[in-house]
């Protein structure tokens, strides 16, 4: 999908503009950033706001995340693991610790 | 692209400032009839001159914004004031260079389909190569081809890979230059609030005052005023003229049209009406020429 974010007042109206004029595009709206649909036609509608108001519009483009695809087994568990954990104040790090569960600063380096 | 006034404020996100930004009908830029998604730039408003606002009546203006600068001209400021000035002085302060990252993308998007192109033509000539020695036919001819396009692809994935990098340090040029635009845009947004709510405070300030000018201008009558600005239901140019009566501006007050001819049919000079040394009544008077000092 399309991540479309605006920084300047103009091109925020403009996109909330664009939004309420194009529903058809539009996943998701936030406040001064929206969601559009994979199409040409969003991507062009994205663009021509981008045209309007320059550095003040960033596009990118976002992908669905699989974390069956993207992540190691050790990561879901320990994700699973730390949400399902008993004392609710222990930070993932002290969690972590002296377990097999990933270290957080080594996946800090590891890119996604 | 942005210059300092031409493109105003917004917020993060869904966050509490945004939503008042969209209930915030003043601008009424919002449902602007026939505005195009390219809509066009919504200024931080400057405070401006009493004069800008009530120097002219009738005048565009809202009646807490003519109460607001009513107050002013008489030195009155609201408790927002130095927060006003610090978010000026933090806005003003705020430098953003243009992001355009434009001339990266076409780079990486060049160099990617020049890849694309001689890696298609290094299978053909290897094909062709080896179809050759199938035969044993001269391999030679093919063969230097397939070195020349080889050496090529490998020097257009180098470039390949500047192109990616380039980019991607031009991206975090702007993922910087990004935060800043966003704190300009949330300073802009408070500065609006802000402005707002000291327009608010002084309009109220003055609105007794207000009430009593009513019982004075022409068409004015205190009993439309009702509790505050929000609540008058009187005539708009009596109103202006009160607001006015109000005011010590420093400027001539200029009348026209319907404001003119109510205050030359009145039986009171329009000096004493107004309380205002000088009083010029305009051309859309209907007839009557300039004549400062009335």
């Amino acid at each position: 999908m399309l991540l479309v974010v605006t920084y300047s007042a103009a091109a925020r109206t403009g996109l909330r503009n664009l939004c309420r004029r194009h529903e058809s595009v539009v996943a998701r709206r936030f406040g001064r950033a929206a969601l559009f649909d994979e199409t040409v036609y969003a991507a062009f509608l994205a663009l021509r706001l981008r045209e309007s108001h320059g550095g003040d519009v960033q596009i990118e483009r976002t992908e669905p995340f699989n974390e069956f695809v993207a992540l190691d087994e050790p990561v879901r568990e320990a994700a699973a693991a730390y949400a399902d954990r008993s004392a609710k104040s222990t930070p993932y790090a002290a969690f972590a610790a002296g377990t097999d569960h990933p270290d957080p600063d080594a996946m800090r380096g590891r890119e996604l | 692209m942005t210059g300092a006034r031409s493109t105003p404020s917004a917020s993060d996100c869904g966050d509490e400032r945004d939503r008042q930004d969209g209930r915030d009908g003043e601008n009424g830029r919002d449902g602007r009839p026939g505005a195009d998604e390219e809509d066009g730039p919504v200024p931080v408003e400057e405070r401006p001159e009493p004069s800008a606002v009530i120097g002219r009546i009738p005048t565009d203006a809202g009646l807490r914004r003519q109460l607001a600068a009513a107050a002013r001209s008489r030195g009155r400021t609201a408790s927002v004031a130095s927060e006003i000035d610090d978010i000026e002085s933090d806005l003003a302060a705020i430098e953003i260079e243009p992001v355009d990252l434009t001339a990266a993308r076409r780079r990486v998007a060049e160099t990617t389909g020049e890849i694309e192109r001689l890696k298609e033509r290094v299978a053909a000539l290897r094909g062709d190569a080896r179809a050759r020695r199938a035969v044993d036919a001269d391999a030679d001819a093919a063969l230097d081809d397939l070195e020349t396009a080889a050496a090529e692809l490998s020097a257009a994935q180098t470039e390949a890979i500047a192109a990616e990098q380039a980019l991607e340090r031009a991206r975090a040029e702007a993922a910087r230059n990004r935060d800043e635009r966003r704190r300009r845009l949330r300073l802009r947004d408070r500065l609006r609030n802000r402005r707002r709510a000291a327009r608010h405070e002084l309009a109220e300030a003055v609105y007794p005052e207000f009430r009593q000018a009513l019982a004075v201008v022409p068409g004015g009558d205190p009993n439309d005023a009702g509790s505050g600005p929000e609540a008058y239901d009187g005539d708009p140019v009596a109103a202006s003229l009160a607001a006015v009566r109000v005011a010590a501006l420093d400027a001539p007050v200029e009348l026209r049209g319907e404001a003119a001819r109510a205050v030359e049919a009145a039986d009171r000079s329009a000096r004493s009406l107004l309380r205002t040394a000088r009083v010029r009544v305009g051309e859309a008077a209907g007839g009557a020429s300039d004549r400062p000092d009335v």
